[in-house]
């Protein structure tokens, strides 16, 4: 039996049809991500990082392979997984509170319980005290913390992060990233898979750290990073392995630079 | 400061001002005739003699009562027909190109058609009314049920919400500032139209009747006075949706 947070992707190809023509995006992907383990994917603009997060939440259903959950095919979206949207996607005319008890809202739970994990959850991401406030008077922090409480009240045995902090400052985003790591270890079943595009980050959160190229998408490397938590994003392990993944850029860049010449 | 910021609120009252000033100044100095512009002073106490006959109170009741049933109906029938079709492309198919070719007679161009079917009866002038309203509460409704970003769709689609909801709780708050601005030109189209309904439909009472009766009459003083409250009540009811909007709509400013 797969414990609960297996995902298992085998020779997954996707394609797409524009104008009649088929371009392939992702091709001969292959990932085992364990329960409770953090994933980071990481890989140039296009290459296919958001296609491949839209498959496994269940948002494209047309593509060759296999994407199984628990050892079960996807097939469509479910509350087994969780999705944080890169654009935080809260809906403006509900409020924080609201927001977050979305997922509930079809269960027979019975209103005080409800109110109660959204209250949890509330406290979990550091939102006590903004229920009743609306999206808009949110900052782009606090959004999309709301956000990640949204996709963490359904308890889902995999959450799926595209770019989360992509679109915070510098310090607001540290300052989230240890909020995640928090957030992950105290749901210890979860397994978190999360888009980035900052080397960074990934180094920082990850058990592992997927790298891809593009045209088509393809898995180049997987690198385990093995640090000890709390990571020390100055320690010499930290930076050579920051290094490392950056080399893998670097080759892809210097290649389009001879292209270029 | 704040004595500049309360004067600025009230810079929609300088040019009525000035209208006002223009006006007493033509009749003091006789430029116009008194029969075709009564002087201010006249008109203020043509207006008191009227509200203390009391007269005038019954004919805003009995205008303000159809306005009211005439505009329940065409928003009624204009949020019904709206979501249906903003809801399910059939439906829009069917009915769509028919309500625009339909959209397209002016409302004054049902007259004789209403007459002949239902004569010059109450009824009449609450179709006439509900007709003014619906036509706009059926295309702001449309439009707003067609307003919800695919982005949200696939939250919906996340959540695993079913049909029900996902209307309840996606489409119709994404449609309700549309709605709620169609129900504001429903209202001021309907409160324009029951003065057309009043003097068309031969009307006994009701503030267009009494407009119609002081033309009849050469009574300039009064025309002036029902035009001044039917502006003044479509302004009032405007201004009121817009606060009622406002309200209503808080999500969607960050204050
Ligand atoms: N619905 C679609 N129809 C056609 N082509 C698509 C569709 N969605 C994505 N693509 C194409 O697939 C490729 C991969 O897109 P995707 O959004 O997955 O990239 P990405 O790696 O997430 O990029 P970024 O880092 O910029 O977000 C792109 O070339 C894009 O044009
Ligand atoms: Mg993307």
């Amino acid at each position: 039996m797969t414990q609960r947070g297996t995902l298992d992707i085998v020779n997954l190809k996707k394609t797409f049809n524009v104008n009649g023509n088929t371009t392939p995006v992702l091709e001969n992907i292959n990932l085992k991500v364990k329960p409770g383990e953090f994933v980071s994917i990481i890989g140039p603009s296009g290459c296919g990082k958001t296609t491949l997060l839209r498959l496994v939440i269940g948002l494209e259903n047309s593509y060759e392979g296999q994407i199984l959950l628990d050892g079960k095919r996807i097939n469509g979206p479910g509350l087994d997984r969780g999705v944080v949207f890169q654009d935080h996607r809260l809906l403006p005319w509900l409020t924080v509170e609201r927001n977050v008890g979305l997922g509930l809202e079809g269960k027979r739970n019975g209103k005080g319980v409800n109110k109660e994990i959204v209250q949890a959850h509330l406290k979990l991401v550091g939102l006590q005290g903004f229920e009743k406030v609306y999206p808009a008077q949110l900052s782009g922090g606090m959004a999309q913390r709301a956000a990640i409480a949204r996709a963490l009240v359904n308890q889902p045995e995999l959450l799926l992060l595209d770019e989360p902090l992509g679109a915070l400052d510098a310090l607001t985003r540290m300052y989230m990233q240890l909020e995640l790591e928090k957030i992950w270890q105290r749901e210890a079943q979860v397994t978190m898979i999360m888009i980035t595009h900052d080397v960074e980050e990934a180094v920082y959160l990850s058990d592992k750290v997927v790298i891809m190229s593009s045209r088509p998408g393809t898995i180049k490397k997987i690198i385990p990073v093995e640090l000890p938590r709390p990571r020390d994003r100055a320690s010499y392990d930290f930076m050579k392995l920051k290094e490392e993944i950056l080399e893998e850029f670097h080759l892809h860049a210097e290649k389009v630079f001879s292209y270029a010449i | 400061m704040d004595v500049k910021k309360e004067v600025l609120k009230l810079r929609g009252l300088a040019v009525p001002l000035a209208l006002l000033a223009v006006w007493w100044i033509i009749t003091k100095n006789g430029w116009l005739s008194a029969v075709f512009l009564p002087p201010p002073e006249t008109v203020v106490a043509t207006f008191v003699k009227l509200v203390l006959k009391g007269k005038i109170f019954a004919d805003l009741n009995e205008s303000i009562t159809k306005v009211a049933i005439g505009f329940l109906a065409g928003i009624t029938a204009g949020f019904v027909l709206g979501t249906a079709m903003g809801l399910s492309t059939t439906i829009e198919k069917l009915f769509g190109p028919l309500f625009n070719a339909v959209r397209q007679v002016p409302i004054l161009g049902w007259i004789p058609v209403l007459i002949l079917i239902f004569g010059l009866t109450e009824l009449t002038k609450i179709i006439f009314i509900a007709l003014g309203a619906f036509y706009p509460m059926t295309l702001n409704t449309f439009d707003g049920c067609r307003q919800l970003k695919k982005e949200y769709l696939e939250v919906a689609r996340v959540f695993e919400f079913n049909r029900p909801r996902l209307l309840w709780r996606f489409i119709l708050p994404s449609a309700f500032p549309s709605i709620l601005a169609g129900i504001r030109v429903s209202m001021s189209e309907a409160w324009m139209l029951v003065i057309g309904a009043e003097i068309f439909f031969k009307s006994r009472g009701g503030i267009g009747d009494l407009m119609w009766e002081a033309k009849t009459r050469v009574q300039m003083d009064i025309v002036f006075i029902t035009i001044l409250i039917i502006g003044l009540i479509g302004f009032i009811l405007n201004y009121a949706m817009k606060i009622l909007e406002n309200r209503l709509l808080r999500w969607r400013s960050s204050n």
